[in-house]
């Protein structure tokens, strides 16, 4: 019953940015093809069309839709158990027979299949009208992008789960979330800029694996994708950690 | 320990700067009303949080229905129903939605108990729960409590924002289908004549100790208050002595049983037994937890008041 | 029956109940055979413990004043058919000291505290008769 809690929580935001993201997606796609060459599009020549894929994919795909993604892991974490200690409703969630480790896993998964969701329809829709509109299936790299996408959003979204479960409070939870992915964006650069060396960066990680869907040379970044994963877990497993030993 | 309900061996809890429960050692049976009292700041609430695995023990053991608190701390809450003191449970969902919710996690809820009690009490079932009055939180908590099927009621100021009627209710609810039916409730209150009507045990906290656990019934027919004038003092103090207390030209003594031995030996000693009274609760409240003073007398010299640990 | 309890009184409710049923029995008010009510219906009708009120029908039934049969029901028996008249003598000793130290307290004759007595019992006499003529009466 503690699922359905969690959805009943977040249920209007949900419904809302499923709606949204998609729809959005569609709707700038729709833009960019007819920024580029719209009659080559449509005639199907394959440079303009792999120009189309392309811009999709790493403006919108890897720009804007990455973004929104990692900013709605962010409100969704802020929902997370933590503020159940603001709302004074720990006592009575903790009382309930379960082993604590039950409530963050519990928590954690329904934000996870929700943000999987959100992203798989919004992938799916752009690149239906991408199909749509060109005529033509480029190949199956393109869904592949779910992944690298869903896997930022739960790096932020357990991130700030964790932060809250820490500041027993939702929105402290998330000032801090927001605190740290803002270094997570600009430490990266700063450090390759000033001393050249390369680190992980969460919206690079998203941005790259969108890349690969047009670049015939590019590899897919395999490497980022066990990171990210292993960081993804290493959130919900602080979170239990920290929750078995708090004093309610 | 299986036919005690709760049962705690010199449990500690501190704080920083404050130590909350102080080697509490408590016994509560099973099937019966037990009236956990103290002031405000005892530790009733710390204790209670103890058993509940909400807060852990710096120091001592218990179990509750035969589990170790914390190490089976899922099976303790499989079996007990909590009502808290911060009677808040989730504003957006209403006591329907809250009912269903909390079935899900009891496979003795009995849909039936939950539906009289939503009726007896007059719960609107279908408003959010953040637009109801106190009254009707705690009646919420109290209805899920209730319909839990567990073995063991811990209420914590189980009355707050109740009407008189209500609260008739709620004890006469308690009688017949908790305590009556075998199992037990363990109730935390200020409201001391509500305690004394329905308990049949009391534990009275202090400072972190139990200063006294004894049946209502033993405290209302053994118990007694001793006033003596006088300057002669027994040369021994037994363990039968809860309480020695100077009051102006007086002297009292709380004594648990053998009130009239007692007597009778103080009269031998040359003092004048003024007055062997009864007790209430309430006075045997306030006497034991009124900061007592030496009790001094003329030949006998100063005898130090002291509060008696033994308790069996 | 109207049984009452008050919780705050330095009496245990365990004694309170006890103590009546046995004043509404001397009074004629619950004849031989008659029921009392379950454990549970008296306790949820007086708020208070079941425990207390088992605990008074066990002592009455120790006293021989109830029975309880097998099935759960509990009745009035003969008054005390087990118990010696010494037992019975030194149970109602306290209360005649009660009597004695009190009547002495307010300064009243010996005799004059005999016949308030006296006049007790043959008042509880007389509703007991009159209560047997209604029965005669009503069969």
């Amino acid at each position: 019953m503690y699922f359905w809690k969690c959805w009943r929580d977040n249920r209007t935001h949900f419904i809302v940015s499923l709606i949204a993201l998609p729809a959005l997606c569609v709707f700038f796609t729709v833009i960019a093809v007819r920024l580029g060459d719209p009659d080559a599009v449509r005639k199907g020549t394959p440079p303009s069309v792999i120009q189309a894929w392309s811009t999709t994919t790493e403006f919108i795909l890897g720009g804007w839709a990455s973004v929104f993604t990692l900013m709605w892991g962010l409100v969704l974490g802020a929902s997370g158990l933590g503020e159940e200690f603001k709302e004074r409703t720990a006592d009575f969630l903790l009382v309930r027979p379960r082993r604590r480790r039950f409530w963050v896993w519990a928590g954690w998964s329904v934000g996870v299949t929700e943000l999987s969701v959100m992203v798989f329809l919004a992938v799916g829709a752009t690149f239906g009208t991408l199909t749509y509109m060109t005529g033509h299936v480029h190949t199956w790299r393109p869904l592949a992008t779910t992944l690298p996408l869903a896997i930022g959003g739960t790096v932020v979204y357990g991130l700030t789960y964790f932060m809250t479960i820490v500041a027993r409070s939702g929105r402290q939870g998330l000032s801090y979330g927001i605190g740290i992915l803002f270094i997570d964006l600009l430490l990266p650069s700063a450090v390759s800029y000033y001393w050249n060396v390369n680190l992980p960066s969460i919206l690079g990680f998203m941005m790259g694996a969108c890349k690969w869907v047009t670049s015939p040379t590019a590899v897919f970044p395999v490497g980022g994708l066990v990171l990210w994963t292993l960081v993804a877990l290493a959130f919900p497993v602080a979170a239990q950690l920290v929750l078995e030993r708090a004093e309610v | 320990m299986n036919d005690l309900a709760i049962w705690t061996e010199e449990l500690v809890k501190t704080y920083p700067e404050v130590r909350a429960v102080d080697g509490l050692s408590m016994n509560v049976p099973r099937g019966v009303a037990y009236g956990f009292l103290g002031r405000n700041g005892a530790g009733k609430t710390s204790t209670i949080r103890i058993l509940l695995g909400l807060t852990r023990p710096t120091a001592g053991r218990g179990a509750v229905l035969g589990f170790s608190i914390g190490r089976d701390q899922v099976a303790i809450l499989e079996r007990t129903a909590f009502v808290s003191e911060s009677k808040t449970l989730y504003g957006n969902l209403t006591p329907r939605e809250l009912a269903r919710f909390t079935q899900g996690f009891y496979p003795k809820w009995s849909d039936q108990a939950a539906a009289k009690y939503s009726r007896l009490f007059e719960i609107p079932m279908d408003r959010p729960f953040s637009k109801l009055s106190q009254g009707n939180r705690t009646k919420v908590y109290l209805m899920l409590a209730l319909s839990q099927g567990a073995d063991l009621l811990v209420l914590d100021e189980p009355t707050m924002g109740l009407d008189p009627l209500m609260v008739d209710e709620f004890l006469r609810v308690l009688v017949e289908d908790v305590v009556g039916e075998g199992y037990t409730v363990f109730v935390s209150s200020h409201h001391l004549s509500d305690v004394e009507q329905i308990a049949d045990w009391v534990g009275l906290i202090d400072h972190g100790r139990l200063l006294l656990e004894a049946r209502l019934d033993d405290i209302k027919s053994q118990f007694r208050l001793i006033t003596v004038a006088g300057n002669a003092l027994p040369q021994t103090l037994s363990p039968e002595i809860l309480l020695v207390a100077s009051e102006g030209n007086f002297c009292k003594y709380l004594v648990k049983k053998n009130a009239d031995a007692f007597a009778a030996e103080l009269n031998r000693q040359g003092a004048t037994v003024a007055e062997v009274s009864p007790l209430g609760l309430r006075e045997i409240f306030l006497e034991l937890v009124r900061k007592e003073e030496a009790c001094t007398s003329g030949n006998v010299g100063g005898i130090t008041a002291r509060i008696s640990s033994s308790l069996s | 029956m109207l049984l009452h309890v008050n919780p705050s009184s330095g009496v245990p409710s365990y004694l309170q109940i006890e103590t009546q049923v046995k004043h509404y029995i001397a009074a004629g008010a619950l004849a031989l055979g008659d029921a009392l009510p379950s454990v549970r219906k008296l306790a949820a009708d007086l708020r208070i413990s079941t425990n207390t009120v088992a605990r008074a029908y066990q002592n009455l039934e120790r006293d021989g004043v109830l029975r309880t049969v097998p099935g759960g029901r509990t009745y009035v028996a003969e008054n005390s058919p087990g118990l010696l008249k010494s037992e019975k003598i030194r149970r109602l000793r306290p209360y005649a000291r009660q009597i004695a130290v009190e009547g002495t307290q307010l300064r009243l004759d010996p005799l004059e505290i005999i016949e308030l007595v006296q006049q007790e019992l043959e008042a509880l006499e007389e509703v007991n008769e009159r209560s047997g003529d209604l029965d005669r009466r009503t069969r």
